[in-house]
């Protein structure tokens, strides 16, 4: 009977404990690979809106972003659901090789943005010396003329008084 | 009245000063702050037909319903949002809109998703309900099914005798992505409709 009983515990044990293990590992495995997904995505996001910031046209980033944000809703809700855990691998997988793309393609829109700004603002500022400089000598020039019309005209015009005493 | 010398000099000093910044202004457009104005995030439900109305009501275990969940974003950047699906009975408690809190209900299903500035997402919810069972004066809730995958609830409703039924509401809260914390926050918008489970 005692026999028996033992037979019984170690036959549960070598079912139950290696069916668990895996059950743990799978949840585990499926856990972690969300979490990789997650970090993926807003690394892939902080580059993306970095970008945007100085400039850059990111739509064709964000719908590709969108892309993978959807794998990772689709496993976190297969993940949560419990019994789908090799799916929700799977689809935090696919997230992170689209984010990691993604945040590749941000990177280089974000450095050709910045020197495209970095031209432009230069252009920007040589343009704004060259046409203050113009400007402001037209303006100069412009004065100059005019107070010697002004005098000419305006100020020839005044009646000057006359010494009648001798008539 | 006719203007003197010294009153020409001011107009060429002043239109010298305004065409001056006029001139220079694609310049200082890089070093001066951005206008921005008033910088929100919409959240709305529609129902089946895209309309405001003819929102699912008297709810039976077994059929389909449907809403439509939509969210703006008027933030001034591309913006990661999260919406949590939740369900409670009348007894358990919304998000507070004073303190800025999120319901402590625990999400039944959630959407993420990414909007440009000026765009909006917009999804169908497909949603049913597992067993009901009523019993004298309450109804219990076993499952809910959102875009085909089932979610184990176990809520329980109590007859409301003012507005007579067994009452759940279907609620979203829309979290949005902080990079500082790098993690979603509460962004204070949520909305829901109410059902009334029938036999």
């Amino acid at each position: 009977m005692n026999e028996r009983l033992r037979f019984s515990v170690a036959f549960l044990l070598f079912v139950l404990v290696p069916s668990s293990i895996g059950l743990i590992s799978g949840q585990d495995e499926a856990h972690t690979a969300v979490q990789l997904g997650e970090e993926a995505v807003s690394l892939a996001f902080e580059v993306v809106l970095g970008a945007e910031s100085v400039g850059a046209n990111v739509s064709g980033l964000v719908q590709k972003l969108n892309e993978a944000v959807g794998f990772l809703s689709e496993a976190r809700v297969l993940a949560a659901s419990g019994g789908f855990d090799g799916e929700a691998a799977e689809f935090a997988s696919r997230c992170v090789d689209v984010a990691d793309r993604v945040r590749d393609e941000a990177l280089a829109l974000l450095a050709s943005a910045l020197a495209h700004r970095d031209f432009v603002f230069r252009l920007s500022v040589v343009g704004s010396v060259v046409g203050v400089s113009v400007f402001l000598s037209f303006m100069f020039l412009s004065w100059r003329w005019f107070k010697v019309y002004y005098r000419r005209k305006v100020l020839g015009l005044r009646p000057e008084a006359v010494d009648d005493a001798d008539a | 009245m006719m203007l003197t010398l010294e009153d020409f000099g001011t107009i060429f000093l002043l239109a010298s000063f305004i065409g001056g910044l006029a001139v220079t202004y694609p310049a200082l457009a890089f070093v001066l702050p951005p206008r921005t104005g008033e910088r929100f995030s919409e959240l709305y439900v529609l129902g089946p037909s895209r309309m405001a109305e003819g929102y699912p009501f008297n709810v039976r275990a077994g059929e389909a319903y449907s809403v439509y969940l939509g969210v703006g974003n008027h933030m001034g950047s591309s913006a990661y949002y999260a919406l949590y699906v939740k369900l409670r009975d009348q007894t358990e408690p919304l998000p507070n809109s004073t303190s800025g809190l999120p319901s402590p209900l625990p999400p039944v299903y959630e959407y993420r998703f990414l909007v440009r500035d000026g765009g909006v997402w917009e999804r169908l919810l497909e949603f049913s309900f597992g067993e009901i069972t009523f019993a004298a004066d309450s109804c219990f809730l076993s499952g809910i099914t959102l875009n085909g995958v089932e979610f184990a609830v176990g809520k329980e409703a109590h007859w409301d005798p003012v507005n007579k039924g067994y009452f759940f509401e279907l609620f979203f809260e829309l979290w949005i992505y902080d990079l500082e914390a790098q993690s979603f926050s509460f962004h204070d918008r949520f909305v829901g409709i109410w059902l009334n489970m029938t036999q």
